[in-house]
This record gives structure tokens, C-alpha cells and sequence, in this order.
């Protein structure tokens, strides 16, 4: 057929009538989206739409913003602190393996049919329920020198003789609070992985155990591979997440970031250029930059899991 | 269940005589909580004041404390100025900050702001707070009230912006005798320069595990060493007031003895983050010997650990090399967007009045800017076993000879962290002291020519 013949079937086909009974069925569904998309353009679209107009600007939050073009983007490239800040929140991507494996530990120990296994599993979600204020307050004193938890431990074993500098060492300072991000999600992304565990049908694993599988083999060869959906979408929410970090850097640096700037990442960075500095336009540029990155980031990350996927299928 | 009631009621009828001797009893008799007509009278000294006025008072992180204080100043002021109605909102002292700048920038500040004078700069350069010496200037008697040295405290450009409320004696030194006792050390010999507080860490550190004292170089705001200069004769501008100049011997030197405290474990380690209240902290936990404080800052120390404060003793506090005491102030600004300019100027200066300023110094360890509130007998009496009160007696020849050398600079908070990073590199020995103010010096240069 060609495109003609095509284009004037198309025109000569009679319109679907829709009768005012579906068409009010489509207005009420408009109706029950509104709000949301209100809410989504309000508080989403517009401030995303109006941060990629102000990087092209210079704004201080008091006085109106001034067009200035590629300026902002252009510093942003020769900023050594920003490519700093980029490169640690990069590193802060460690914590998403790390979160992945001892969820999914976690998740395969209180997965069990143990007496109390209840409340063990309310206790590891609790720090994720818990304020990222109480959680700085606790690893505080875990840090803490010369007596803290760990330093108070280790010296009354005779483990160590001068303090360990977790907080006032700029080569400690991100990885301890990669231990916080890691203390506060695991129980968190547990359950994500338990309610997978147990949507896992139970005859896979005994036909296994009947072909002599011992229990390690039939989590490698069983569980993991069932739970891959669970494990991209943790590794997607956890790496944004991850990319994103902001409350734990600001509460264990006390808002300064650390010495010497040790854990400043590039959301902490966005914040004091823009909140301390008053550099709107410029912390703009950065959550420009920033968004494309992730969002890069994210589209790999899925790409890539969902081959893994298909592999194993 | 009814003998508990009764047991409440009883307790509860105990409780409030208490309270008010809780308050030194002060509440009975003070002019401030009994105000007669003609006080009120006289309270009203602002002319102009817009009729049907609504404005808004932010104060500080006083709330809940001092809840009966500020809603009997919103009281008196309402009695006093019947045309406008005042709304109180308490903000926390670390978002504090953060809110002044969004609502200025939204348009809807507050109208009256209780603020640390160190931010009043880079409000002032965005022209967004109003000029104080121009309000006063047609009511010179109520100008001449406050004391000089607060007054100047949030000038930018050689203009207040900023009247000064309440007042902390910022230079005292709060010891713990039970770690002096146990070291052997008489309070008498307490240090009175940087120089001699080196050396008792020294010897505190040869004669015990404790430290002597504690930095709070972690703080994130604050002018860091930079604001220590002028008080140690170094100095900071050069002659028209376009760069800094500091880069002396005199300042490579005081900073390198902040290395050597710290590499000579004279001070905890963790001085590199703590703030202020984490140093608080440290001496209430009974880890460190003295502490460099304002007497307001008791209040902490008793509220974190009643046995530490019960072994306290107050001696004259470290000067630098200048000798010259500064005196901690709180001030009061008014955004320059305000409907109601001259409400918003009568409650400032309603705050501020001699009165209103004496019952709080009644509240709590703080100190009027307002030398009229010093003629209240209040500020001779020595109560015992209240060891703030020591310090009342010398209030006022304090606040008077108080002479503050504050520095204001554009884009400070930029500045600040210049300062506190170079401060960091050379605390951490990844710069020599030398190199470090040499960078502090040319990196604020470089923001300084950028602003002009």
C-alpha cells in the first residue's frame, strides 16, 4: 500500500464517537489528576525551570537576579573546590554495594521463622525511622576523642595508644560518615529486599535442596538472581541517594563540612555557595550540572541492570 | 486518686513562691513587671508611631526561657504604644540566619530582628536594613543612653545598623576549683594573657590528665583569628580601607602558637571542630580546667551539669596583647522593607529601655547595653552563694571602658571560610603559619577586589 492510498484511508475512516458517559469518565480522571499535577508543576517543574534560568544569572537573594549568561558554567569548570566536591560524592558511591550485600544479609537472616525475629527486624528499620539530628548526637559520642565509644573501647583493650582521628582527620572524615549513611539505610533497604525474599516461591529452594544445594549455593544460584528487580531498584534509589547526600555531611561537620573541606560533596557544596555565600546563580549552575550527571548516571545504571537481567533470564 | 490531686495542689502551692524566688524575687518590685501610668508614660518616647500597626518580633532562641519576659515586654509595649499590636515569634539560633535572608528576600521580613552583629554586614551592603544613626538622629537623649562600644559593634561603611540589646562581659574565665584543687593551683595565679594561659596548660597537662582549656575553631561562622587581631594590636586594613594588610610577624606568630597548642597536645584535639557549645560541653563535663566564656554562659553549664557548676569559680579573663576587654552584643535590627518603620523603631528602643533591660539582666546574666539600666541597685548586689553575681558590681565600669574593634567586611561569609580553611591547612601542618596567612591575606584581597 502506498503512503496515498494510506493517508486517504486514514482520512475517510469514520471518528470513534465517544459517547458523553466515556467522556465524563475522562474528565474525572483529569479531575483526580489535577491536584498531583498541580503539586508536581508547582513544586517540581517550575523551581526545576527557574534553577535553569537563574545559573545563567547572578543572584544573591537580595537583590533581582542579572543575566550573565555562560559565566557561572565557565567558573564552575575552573573551580577546583567544585571538581573536589564532585569527586567525594563519587567515592560516597562506595556506600551502594555496601548497603546492597548487608541489606540483602540482613534481609536473608530475619527472613527466618525465628522466635523474636519481629522485633529484630523493627529494631535494624529503626534508624531509618530515627532523625538524622539524634543519629549526629549518637555518632557524635561513637567518634568522639579521646573517650568516645570506639576510641574509649579500643584504648581500654590496650588496642591503641593515641586516639583514632575520625572526625578531626580530613583522610577519615567522609569514610566515617559513610559508616552513619551505611548504620541508617541498611534497615531500611532491608525490608525493600525482605518483602522481595518473600515473594520468592518456597519449592524453588526445597527442589534445590533436593538436588543436594547447599544453602549458600541455593542463595547464589536461587535467591540472588530473583531478587535482581529488588537490587536495581535499591541501587538506583540508594546511588541517587548516595549522590545526593546532604544531612549527614552538615550534621557531623557541624555545617562546615569538615577539615579542609575533607567532605564537602556536591549537593553540601550547592548549599554553601548558595545558602552561606548567597551565590543563587552559581549554586544554580552547580544543580544544573549536578542533575545531568545523576540523571546520566541513573539511565547507565538501569541500562546496565536491566541487561544483567535479561542475561540471566 | 483524690490524695494524689491533693498532693499536686499542695505541691503546686509550694512550688510557686518558689518560682519567684527562683527569680531572685526581683518580679515583686521591678518598675518593668509593676509598671505604673506614669512609667508607661514615659515608656513612649518615638514619635509618628503608624496607626493600626501589625509588626512581627523575632527574637533568639529564647523561648521557651524566657516566655514570661518577652510576653510581658509585648504587654508593656501594647500598654505603652495602644495603636500597634506586636506578634512574638521566637526562631531558633542556628536557622536563624537562613530565615532572616529568605524573607527578606520573599519581601516579608520580620520587622523587628534580634540577630548577631556579625551578619548585620552583608544585609547592610544589599541596603536592607535601616540605618540606625539616621532613626536616632532626631531623638539624640535616647542615642546617648547606649553604651558607645555596642553601639558600633554592627557598623558597616562607618554606619550602625544595629541598636545594641543586651550585653555578655565576653572576658571572663570560669574555672573549676575541684580540678585546681586537685592539681594545686591557686585561683589567684589564673593567666590573664594568651601567652601565660599557654603556659598553665603546660603545667596542667604535667600534672594531670586533663586539658587546661579548649578552642572552638570548628565554629562555622566568625572571623576566626582575624578577629583576634585587632585585640592583639595587628592590623587588618590598609589606610583607605581597600585590602587587608595583616600579614605581619606579629600575626604569623599568634597563629603559630595556636600550632603549637595544638601539636603540643595543650588543647584537645578536638578544638579543630568544636563550637562553642561543644566547648561548653567539654568543661561541663568536667574535662577541661577553665573556660573563656561570657557570664550568660553559666546558665549551660549549670543546666548540663549542676556538680561541675557548683565548684565554680569567675576570674578576670584573657586579654590579647592591646589589653583591651570587648563586650559580646546582641542586636536588634530593623529590615529596611518594613511597613511600619517608626512602630518597628519604638519597639527597638522599647526593648532596649532602661527598664525593660534591667529585668532581664534580672532573668538571666546579661548586661544592658543602656547605661540608665545600671542605675538600678540591682547591679550592686552581690547575692550568695550566686556566683554570677560577683560580676555585677563591675558591669558597668566593664561596658563603659569595653572598647570593640569589630571588622565588617562584603561577601563575609565567603571571607569566613577563607580564613577558617587557611586557619585549618596551618592547624593541620599542611601549610607552614606563614604560608597560610600569607594565602588568608591575598585570597581575601582577591574576594575584596571582586566586590568592589
Amino acid at each position: 500500500m502506498n503512503l496515498t492510498a494510506e493517508a486517504s484511508q486514514t482520512r475517510l475512516r469514520p471518528r470513534a464517537r465517544v459517547s458523553p458517559q466515556e467522556r465524563r469518565r475522562t474528565l474525572v480522571a483529569y479531575l483526580f489528576l489535577t491536584p498531583a499535577l498541580a503539586f508536581l508543576a508547582i513544586f517540581l517543574f517550575l523551581p526545576l525551570v527557574q534553577a535553569v534560568y537563574l545559573s545563567f544569572t547572578r543572584y544573591d537573594l537580595l537583590n533581582p537576579p542579572q543575566w550573565i549568561g555562560l559565566a557561572n558554567f565557565t567558573n564552575l569548570f575552573n573551580d577546583p573546590l567544585f571538581w573536589h566536591s564532585l569527586k567525594n560524592s563519587f567515592i560516597y558511591l562506595i556506600v551502594t554495594p555496601i548497603l546492597i550485600v548487608l541489606s540483602i544479609a540482613l534481609a536473608i537472616v530475619v527472613n527466618r521463622k525465628l522466635p523474636g525475629v519481629a522485633f529484630f527486624r523493627a529494631l535494624y528499620y529503626m534508624p531509618a525511622v530515627t532523625s538524622v539530628v539524634a543519629i549526629g548526637m549518637i555518632f557524635d559520642f561513637v567518634f568522639a576523642e579521646p573517650a568516645g565509644l570506639i576510641n574509649g573501647a579500643l584504648r581500654a583493650l590496650n588496642l591503641i595508644d593515641t586516639p583514632i582521628h575520625f572526625l578531626t582527620a580530613p583522610s577519615s572524615i567522609l569514610a566515617s560518615i559513610m559508616v552513619v549513611t551505611i548504620w541508617r539505610g541498611v534497615g531500611y533497604y532491608m525490608v525493600i529486599f525482605l518483602a522481595a525474599l518473600q515473594s520468592i516461591p518456597e519449592e524453588l529452594y526445597e527442589a534445590a535442596a533436593i538436588d543436594g544445594a547447599t544453602p549458600f549455593q541455593q542463595h547464589l544460584r536461587i535467591t540472588v538472581p530473583l531478587l535482581r528487580p529488588a537490587i536495581t531498584f535499591v541501587a538506583i534509589i540508594s546511588s541517587i541517594a548516595a549522590l545526593k547526600v546532604f544531612d549527614e555531611i552538615y550534621i557531623m561537620t557541624g555545617g562546615s563540612g569538615g577539615l579542609l573541606d575533607s567532605a564537602v560533596t556536591a549537593v553540601f557544596y550547592l548549599y554553601r555557595q548558595g545558602f552561606e555565600y548567597l551565590n543563587l546563580g552559581y549554586a544554580a549552575a552547580i544543580a544544573v550540572v549536578f542533575t545531568l550527571i545523576t540523571l546520566s548516571l541513573s539511565i547507565i545504571n538501569l541500562r546496565f541492570m536491566e541487561r544483567g537481567a535479561t542475561d540471566v533470564s | 486518686m483524690k490524695r494524689f490531686v491533693v498532693l499536686l495542689v499542695i505541691l503546686a502551692v509550694l512550688a510557686a513562691p518558689l518560682s519567684v524566688l527562683a527569680q531572685g524575687g526581683h518580679r515583686e518590685t521591678d518598675p518593668f513587671w509593676n509598671p505604673t501610668p506614669e512609667l508607661i508614660e514615659e515608656w513612649r518616647v518615638i514619635d509618628g508611631v503608624e496607626e493600626g500597626a501589625q509588626i512581627r518580633f523575632w527574637t533568639m532562641s529564647l523561648s521557651p526561657t524566657f516566655n514570661d519576659y518577652i510576653n510581658k515586654i509585648v504587654e508593656n509595649f501594647e500598654a505603652t504604644y495602644p495603636e500597634v499590636d506586636v506578634i512574638w515569634e521566637d526562631q531558633p539560633w542556628d536557622s536563624l540566619r537562613d530565615n532572616v535572608r529568605n524573607t527578606i528576600a520573599a519581601g516579608n521580613p520580620a520587622d523587628v530582628i534580634n540577630i548577631n552583629p556579625s551578619w548585620i554586614s552583608e544585609l547592610a551592603e544589599a541596603g536592607s536594613l535601616m540605618n540606625m544613626d539616621e532613626a536616632l538622629a532626631p531623638y539624640p537623649e535616647i542615642r546617648a543612653q547606649y553604651v558607645d562600644g555596642a553601639w558600633v559593634e554592627g557598623s558597616y561603611d562607618g554606619v550602625s545598623y544595629q541598636i545594641p540589646w543586651y550585653l555578655a562581659l565576653r572576658n571572663f574565665l570560669a574555672y573549676n576549683r575541684a580540678i585546681l584543687d586537685e592539681i594545686g593551683y591557686d585561683p589567684a595565679d589564673l593567666p590573664t594573657t594568651w601567652a601565660g594561659l599557654l603556659e598553665f596548660a603546660q603545667y596542667v597537662r604535667e600534672n594531670s590528665d586533663y586539658y587546661a582549656f579548649s578552642e572552638s575553631w570548628g565554629e562555622p561562622s566568625g572571623l576566626g583569628i582575624v578577629g583576634d587581631f585587632p585585640y592583639n594590636d595587628i592590623p587588618v586594613w590598609n589606610e583607605d580601607h581597600t585590602q587587608v594588610v595583616f600579614d605581619t610577624p606579629e600575626a604569623v606568630a599568634l597563629l603559630q602558637s595556636w600550632i603549637d597548642a595544638l601539636n603540643n597536645d595543650l588543647i584537645p584535639r578536638e578544638s579543630l571542630t568544636d563550637d562553642h557549645r561543644e566547648m561548653i560541653d567539654r568543661f561541663s563535663e568536667g574535662e577541661i580546667a577553665v573556660l573563656r566564656m561570657a557570664p550568660h554562659m553559666l546558665r549551660l553549664v549549670e543546666e548540663n551539669n549542676p556538680e561541675v557548676f557548683a565548684n565554680l569559680g569567675i576570674a578576670p579573663g584573657i586579654t590579647g596583647t592591646s589589653g583591651v576587654n570587648g563586650v559580646d552584643v546582641q542586636s536588634l535590627v530593623i529590615p529596611a522593607q518594613t511597613p511600619y518603620p517608626n512602630a518597628a523603631l519604638a519597639l527597638a528602643v522599647f526593648v532596649t529601655n532602661p527598664q525593660t533591660q534591667a529585668a532581664f539582666s534580672k532573668e538571666v546574666g546579661i548586661y544592658p547595653s543602656n547605661l540608665l539600666s545600671y542605675q538600678d541597685p540591682f547591679f550592686q548586689e552581690i547575692e550568695e552563694g550566686n556566683i554570677q553575681s560577683a560580676i555585677r558590681p563591675l558591669a558597668y565600669d566593664y561596658v563603659v571602658n569595653a572598647e570593640n574593634r569589630p571588622l565588617s567586611f562584603p561577601n563575609s561569609a565567603e571571607i569566613e571560610a577563607i580564613i577558617r580553611g587557611e586557619t585549618q591547612a596551618a592547624l593541620l601542618g599542611v601549610k607552614t603559619a606563614q604560608e597560610a596567612i600569607t594565602d588568608m591575606q591575598n585570597r581575601i584581597n582577591e574576594v575584596l577586589a571582586a566586590a568592589q
